[in-house]
């Protein structure tokens, strides 16, 4: 027989008094791209978008990532790999100086590295899944609160997008305006200064820029290459902390938004 | 959970079943017990942990404006100034832990998941656990987490178990 325990009804007068529920979501805007026009409001889980800042949590991520990106190539010569002969240099006593072993020891100016290895070296270190998410999702809620952070896409309560050129992905492609001037005129293709109007119309000259795409968007690495030192454009596995961190804007698609909650946050709605 | 998965599994296989029974054989005088049925809500697949991101990409949707509480929202409540919360682990128990430090020879009681305000909750539960002394208190603002000179795990539990 299992014993039950019932502290709810027994132990009321232990119940705390100044319990509340913490809030379930927060505003983001749903923005069009390239014009940013603002479309409409989600609500997105505060588990990703309002996570008090850890400037702890965030270095250990970002160790974590630079320990892990380390390629360990380097080859330096041991007291074995230097070569030169085993002979012990002076003898032991009777000369005033110091001990000396053989031209290989690491203390001689041209002696072996101590503690040499060879390549490949492995400098990975470990960090528990959850303290990395919680660093992503950190990095995620920092921007977020900057102002920094911009969701791109399309829902149902959005009427209809202002400009012509307007997409609900970060992407540039040929939009339908243009392919109806083909007909009449020859080619033209506005792509290329697409992402130069963008750059220039939002103020984003030379800020470091991250897109964080769901998939793989060929326009935007295309017509994005003039801006290659400045602009970032990751796809949603890839991701890193260091990559959130180091940006100034970051252009996330709506797609990614679910993505990243699924892996790094939590949907209020789940049970 | 495991008829929920159950449940996933079979729509992702494209089986919509009529309708849902509930378990009712675990009941001690079976006779008496008419089956329940539950009429499934197909159109918002509810989410599951063990969802796959293809799964949540195709069924997810952000909830509109007007199917939210404007308390959820941030923003909207006061949550935080004078007000708390404790989250329950996963597996449901309660954020309470003991840890032995310096050698083993110090026991510590340690309380974690505090969202909101921290100091009101350290002040509430020393109200309602007058035989631990005061002293023996301590907060990491950074982390939020109470911790509490010597094992009172018990006695915190039965205090967090009548609120969360």
């Amino acid at each position: 027989m299992v014993k039950l325990r019932r502290y709810q009804s027994t132990l009321s007068s232990l119940r705390l008094p100044n319990i509340a529920t913490p809030p379930k979501y927060t505003l983001a805007t749903l923005r069009a791209f390239p014009s940013l026009e603002p479309l409409s409001f989600i609500p997105v889980p505060t588990s990703i978008f309002a996570v008090p800042l850890r400037r702890d949590i965030l270095w250990k991520a970002v160790v974590y990532e630079n320990d892990n990106r380390r390629v360990g190539a380097s080859n330096p010569p041991g007291r074995g790999d230097v070569g030169y002969s085993r002979h012990k240099l002076l003898r032991q006593k009777g000369i005033g100086k110091a001990r000396v072993g053989d031209a290989n020891s690491p203390i001689r100016h041209n002696g072996g590295r101590a503690l040499a290895r060879n390549a490949p070296n492995d400098y990975s270190t470990e960090l528990p899944k959850k303290m990395y998410s919680l660093a992503m999702v950190t990095a995620l809620s920092h921007l977020y609160r900057k102002g920094a952070l911009f969701v791109i896409g399309e829902n149902d309560d959005v009427i209809s997008s202002i400009n012509k050129n307007d997409i609900g992905i970060l992407d540039i492609i040929k939009t339908r305006s243009q392919e109806r001037e083909e007909g009449e005129k020859e080619e033209q293709d506005y792509r290329s200064v697409m992402f130069k109007k963008f750059i220039r119309e939002n103020e984003l000259t030379k800020k470091r820029l991250l897109f964080v795409t769901s998939k793989p968007r060929i326009g935007l690495l295309n017509f994005t290459g003039h801006f290659k030192k400045d602009v970032d454009i990751v796809q949603q596995e890839g991701l890193e902390v260091n990559d959130l961190l180091k940006s100034q804007k970051v252009f996330l698609e709506l797609d990614v938004l679910k993505y990243l909650i699924k892996e790094h946050g939590r949907f209020p709605e789940e049970n | 959970m495991l008829k929920a998965t159950l449940k996933n599994r079979l729509i992702s296989n494209g089986f919509i079943p009529a309708r849902w029974y509930t378990l009712a054989t675990t009941v001690s005088n079976p006779e008496n017990v008419s089956i329940q049925t539950q009429t499934p809500i197909l159109n918002n697949t509810p989410l599951n942990k063990d969802d796959t991101i293809e799964e949540v990409l195709r069924n997810y949707n952000f909830p509109k404006l007007n199917e939210i509480k404007s308390e959820d929202v941030l923003g909207n409540n006061r949550f935080g100034t004078k007000t708390y919360f404790i989250r329950r682990s996963t597996t449901g128990n309660l954020p309470v832990y003991t840890d032995y430090k310096g050698g083993g020879n110090k026991i510590i009681t340690e309380v974690r998941k505090i969202e909101g305000d921290i100091i009101q909750l350290r002040n509430d539960l020393q109200e309602k656990l007058p035989q631990i002394n005061k002293k023996n208190w301590s907060i990491v603002m950074q982390s939020k987490k109470i911790i509490i000179k010597g094992n009172f795990s018990r006695d915190i539990k039965k205090v967090l178990s009548a609120s969360f």
